[in-house]
């Protein structure tokens, strides 16, 4: 489990608790685990209420597991957005690779 | 002076169909902008005129059309016979109209395009662990990313998804978003 440390105030108050997900009494405690990530990428070229579009799409499928089940997550993102994960997810890295 | 009051009503009227079409402000109903613009107008006389601006409104931005399609058109409607064209009052305010926002209700279209949740915020800490209640000892590093999911519509909600990466997942997923940005690269650079 996480020491006391983890589970403080402050964690609260940055992540929304209700959203996490405890196993019961006997596992470790943990948030959802990913297991894999899918991406599709392509450009729309029209829709039904804008005839020419030429805009890319970027969709992300993240697979989790919750318990004994796996569950997917779905979310298609501007670019903006992507560039904005992949940032964070190295900041993230860079922020482990002290520790490791 | 009359000229100047009717093509103000119909800019209001554009921007008000405009504000539910396009925005996602579904508080102006047609009710409301016929109280508020057209108070004097019939009910049957306002529809025909709102659903009139909305339909001319729908087909300009559809095409997106830049200002030499929007002149041929509106000149197009203004010369209908009946009471199926525009007057160049209605014309000249939906020329002005579109010209201020075009960029934003063809992002709107865009956005509305997108049928999954968008990324709306990111947030991550990363935790050492250090005991575990069965005695497992580990001093291996965590990260927590927290996912702000929604739709668009300044008006939804977000749902927020929260998983745990360690230094496996964290590089499988800097590995998959790699090749992501190989894809894109490729495609933007290509055209």
């Amino acid at each position: 489990m996480y020491t006391l440390l983890s589970v403080n105030t402050d964690y609260r108050t940055s992540i929304h608790y209700p959203v996490l997900s405890r196993l019961a009494v006997g596992q470790t405690l943990m948030v959802n685990q990913l297991v894999d990530m899918e991406w599709k990428f392509g450009v729309t070229v029209g829709t039904s209420e804008l005839q020419k579009t030429g805009n890319i799409f970027l969709q992300l499928k993240l697979v989790i597991r919750k318990g004994n089940t796996t569950e997917n997550v779905y979310m298609e993102l501007t670019l903006p957005q992507f560039y904005n994960f992949l940032h964070e997810m190295e900041r993230a890295k860079a922020s482990m690779d002290c520790f490791s | 002076m009359a000229d100047a009051d009717s093509q103000r009503c119909v800019s209001a009227l554009l921007n008000g169909i405009t504000q539910r079409l396009y925005y996602g402000n579904t508080e102006v109903t047609e009710e409301f902008l016929k109280n508020e613009l057209y108070a004097e107008m019939t009910p049957d006389g306002f529809r025909a005129l709102h659903d009139k601006m909305r339909s001319l409104l729908k087909s300009i931005a559809s095409a997106d059309m830049d200002q030499a399609q929007l002149e041929a058109f509106l000149t197009a409607q203004t010369r209908k016979q009946g009471g199926s064209g525009v007057t160049p009052e209605q014309a000249t305010a939906l020329a002005r109209f579109w010209k201020a926002h075009r960029t934003r209700v063809r992002e709107s279209l865009l956005a509305q395009s997108r049928w999954e949740p968008g990324l709306r915020g990111l947030k991550w800490r990363v935790d050492l662990h250090t005991t575990a209640s069965r005695g497992q000892v580990s001093n291996s590093p965590v990260a927590l990313v927290e996912l702000e999911l929604g739709r668009p519509g300044e008006g939804e909600s977000s749902e927020f998804v929260c998983l745990e990466f360690d230094e496996q997942k964290v590089n499988l997923v800097l590995k998959k978003m790699a090749e992501l940005q190989e894809s894109i690269d490729s495609v933007v650079h290509r055209s």
